[in-house]
C-alpha cells in the first residue's frame, strides 16, 4: 500500500487540473444571468484548462514509473495515451466547440462534462486496479451517453444517446460481472495481484476463462470491436459530430489501452490461450466494417463504419503480443504493442480530422449524404484536399500516418507468424480503399449535379484544426523518430509487467 | 454457514434473468430494469466472494459493492432522462419504434 495523502496526488495533477476547470466552468454557468450566453468563454476556458492538462503530462514524459494512491500508474504507457487523449480533446474543443455552442441548449453544462469526460479517459488508461478501472469506465461512459445525446431537440441525437446508454451499461454490467470473478479467483482487485494469484492456485484456471471473456465484452464494446459494435455506427451517425470524433478516436484509444493493460498486466501468464479468439474478433470486426461501410450513402455513417474496421486492425497489434510464445518481448523492434499505440495516434489526428470535414459540409448544406460533396474542390478546394489525405491515410496508403500506424500492426502479425491474419487485413484494407476512394471520385470528378455554387466558407476555427490534423497526419506518415521512441519506451515498459 | 456456491448460482440465476430483460424487453424502462438486476447480482457475487474470502480483513469486495450502488444510481438517473428526453419528442420509449438511426 503506498502513502495516500497531499504529496502523492502531484502524479494525477493533469487529471485533477482538468476536473477543476470543469467544477470552475460549472460555478461559473451558475453565476451567469444571460441565459443566451455564446458559450465562447467556456470554449476558451476549457481549451485552457486542457492546454495545462496537456503541459502537465509532457512534463511525465521520461518520468521513472510510480503509482500513486495504489491504483493509478504514472508510466510511459499511460503517459503516451494521456497525450492521445489530451492532443484529440484540444482539436475536436477548437474545432467542434462552436458547433456546440450553437446548438446545444446548456453550454456551461457542455463545457464541464467534456473536462470531465478528458479526465475519465485519463484515469482509465493509469488505472491499475480493478475497482478504479470500473469507476473510470463508467465515468467515461456516463458522461459519454450524454454527450451523445445532448442536443435534445434533434430526434437522431437523443436516439444516439438512449441506444448508446442501453448497449453501454449492458456491456459494463457484463464487464463487471466478469470483474467480479477474477476478484473471487484471487481475492485482490491489483491487476498485478491478480497475476501473482492466478499464477499461485492453478485450480483457479478454470474461472479464467468465463472472467476473461465477460470482461472482454465490456471491453470490446468501447473498442467497438465485432460482434458488440452495432451501436457504433448508430451512435456515430446520430451524436453531434464533434462527440462522434473523440469518440471514434480518444474513447476508443482507452478501451484497446485498458484491454491491453488487462491482458498483459494481469492475464499475461494466460495469453496465448486468447491469441484464437483475439485474432477471430480482428477479422470479424474489419471484415463486417468494412462490406458494411461499402453500401453507405452518408459519408458521418460510412466513416462510422470504417472506425469499426480501423479497430479490427488495431486489435492485429493486440493479437500479436498475445500470441507470441517468446518470453521477452520486450526485444523485438514490432512487438504489436508498439504499432498498436503508433495507430491510435496516427488514427487520431486522421479520423478527427475527417469527421472536422464532415461538420464543415454539414454546417453549409446541412447534410452528410455523399451528394453534399459532389465537386466539393470547386466549392472548398482546401477541405476537399484535406479530406482527400485523411482518406488516404485511413486507406493506409505510403506517406501518411495511417500507413505507418499499418505497417506496425500488420509487420507485428507477420513477426509472430499470423500470416494469415496480415493476409486477410491486406484483403479488408483493399476492400476498404474503394468506398474511401469513392468519396475521393465525388469529391473530384463529379460530372453530374449543378454547378459549383458559390464557394462554401469554413470557419477559420475549423479549417486550422484541418491544416493542423493534416499536417501532423504526414509528420507521422514521415516516422518521426521521437514518435516512435515514445511508443517504443511505452510499450517496452507495459510488457516487462508481464508475468 | 450457507455454501458459497449456493451465492454464486443465485448470482447467476440473476444475473441471466436481467441479461435476458435487457436483452429482450422491447421497452426501454424494462431494459433499463434488467440492467438493474444485472448489476445486483454482481454485487452479491463481489460480497460473497469478500465474505468467503482469505483476506476478510480487506474490504475491497465490500467497497466495490457500494461503489457498484452509487455508480447504479447515477446509470439509472441518466438514463431516464434519456428515456424522457427520447419520449418528448418521440412520444414512444419502445425500442422497436426508434428507427431514424439504421443501415
Amino acid at each position: 500500500m503506498g502513502d495516500i495523502g497531499f504529496g502523492s496526488l502531484g502524479g494525477i495533477l493533469p487529471e485533477l487540473i482538468i476536473v477543476l476547470g470543469g467544477l470552475l466552468i460549472l460555478v461559473l454557468d451558475i453565476a451567469q444571468a444571460d441565459r443566451q450566453d455564446s458559450g465562447r468563454g467556456y470554449l476558451a476556458v476549457s481549451v485552457l484548462f486542457l492546454i495545462v492538462g496537456l503541459t502537465g503530462v509532457l512534463l511525465q514524459i521520461g518520468m521513472e514509473p510510480y503509482i500513486v494512491l495504489s491504483t493509478t500508474a504514472i508510466d510511459p504507457f499511460a503517459t503516451y495515451l494521456k497525450l492521445v487523449i489530451y492532443t484529440g480533446m484540444i482539436l475536436v474543443a477548437i474545432g467542434g466547440g462552436s458547433y456546440m455552442n450553437r446548438h446545444a441548449t446548456g453550454r456551461g453544462e457542455f463545457w464541464a462534462l467534456f473536462l470531465f469526460v478528458t479526465a475519465a479517459m485519463s484515469f482509465a488508461v493509469s488505472a491499475t486496479n480493478l475497482l478504479l478501472l470500473y469507476l473510470s469506465i463508467e465515468f467515461l461512459s456516463i458522461t459519454s451517453y450524454i454527450l451523445a445525446g445532448f442536443l435534445r431537440t434533434n430526434k437522431r441525437s437523443a436516439e444516439a444517446g438512449l441506444k448508446y446508454f442501453l448497449y453501454g451499461s449492458v456491456a459494463a454490467a457484463v464487464m463487471l460481472y466478469g470483474m467480479s470473478l477474477l476478484y473471487g479467483a484471487t481475492g485482490s482487485l491489483d491487476l498485478g495481484e491478480i497475476a501473482q494469484g492466478l499464477a499461485a492456485n492453478a485450480e483457479m484456471a478454470a474461472i479464467i476463462p468465463a472472467a476473461t471473456l465477460l470482461t472482454l465484452v465490456g471491453l470490446g464494446f468501447k473498442a467497438s470491436l465485432a460482434p458488440f459494435y452495432q451501436w457504433a455506427p448508430d451512435v456515430y451517425d446520430g451524436a453531434p459530430t464533434p462527440i462522434t470524433a473523440y469518440l471514434s478516436t480518444a474513447s476508443k484509444a482507452v478501451g484497446f489501452a485498458v484491454m491491453a493493460r488487462v491482458f498483459v498486466v494481469a492475464l499475461g501468464a494466460y495469453r496465448v490461450e486468447w491469441a484464437p479468439i483475439l485474432a477471430g474478433l480482428s477479422v470479424l470486426t474489419m471484415t463486417v466494417g468494412n462490406v458494411i461501410a461499402l453500401r453507405q450513402t452518408s459519408v458521418k455513417r460510412m466513416l462510422a463504419y470504417s472506425s469499426v474496421a480501423q479497430a479490427g486492425y488495431i486489435l492485429m497489434g493486440l493479437t500479436a503480443v498475445v500470441s507470441s510464445q517468446q518470453a521477452d518481448l520486450t526485444v523485438l523492434g514490432m512487438n504489436g504493442l508498439n504499432g498498436l499505440l503508433l495507430y491510435l495516434f496516427a488514427y487520431l489526428f486522421t479520423n478527427i480530422g475527417a469527421f472536422l470535414v464532415v461538420l464543415a459540409v454539414e454546417d453549409e448544406t446541412g447534410s452528410t449524404e455523399l451528394d453534399a460533396y459532389s465537386n466539393l474542390v470547386q466549392r472548398a478546394p482546401g477541405m476537399a484536399w484535406a479530406m482527400f489525405i485523411f482518406l488516404l491515410s485511413l486507406a493506409g496508403i505510403p506517406l501518411t500516418g495511417g500507413f505507418v500506424g499499418k505497417f506496425y500492426v500488420f509487420g507485428a502479425a507477420v513477426q509472430h507468424q499470423y500470416f494469415w491474419l496480415a493476409g486477410v487485413g491486406l484483403v479488408n484494407a483493399a476492400i476498404a480503399a474503394y468506398y474511401y476512394l469513392n468519396v475521393v471520385r465525388t469529391m473530384f470528378f463529379a460530372s453530374d449535379g449543378e454547378a459549383a455554387t458559390g464557394r462554401m466558407a469554413a470557419p477559420v476555427a475549423i479549417q486550422s484544426v484541418v491544416l493542423l490534423c493534416v499536417l501532423a497526419t504526414i509528420w507521422i506518415g514521415l516516422y518521426p523518430p521521437r514518435l516512435l521512441e515514445w511508443a517504443n519506451s511505452a510499450s517496452r515498459q507495459l510488457l516487462a509487467l508481464m508475468l | 454457514m450457507v455454501p458459497l456456491n449456493w451465492y454464486l448460482v443465485l448470482a447467476a440465476f440473476i444475473f441471466s434473468c436481467g441479461l435476458y430483460a435487457a436483452l429482450a424487453r422491447r421497452n426501454a424502462i424494462a431494459a433499463l430494469m434488467g440492467i438493474e438486476l444485472m448489476l445486483n447480482a454482481v454485487n452479491i457475487n463481489l460480497v460473497a466472494f469478500w465474505r468467503y474470502g482469505e483476506f476478510v480483513e480487506r474490504l475491497e469486495g465490500q467497497v466495490f459493492a457500494l461503489f457498484v450502488i452509487a455508480v447504479a444510481a447515477a446509470e439509472v438517473a441518466v438514463g431516464l432522462a434519456l428515456i424522457i428526453s427520447v419520449y418528448r419528442s418521440r412520444r414512444t420509449v419502445n425500442l422497436d419504434e426508434l428507427d431514424l438511426l439504421q443501415g
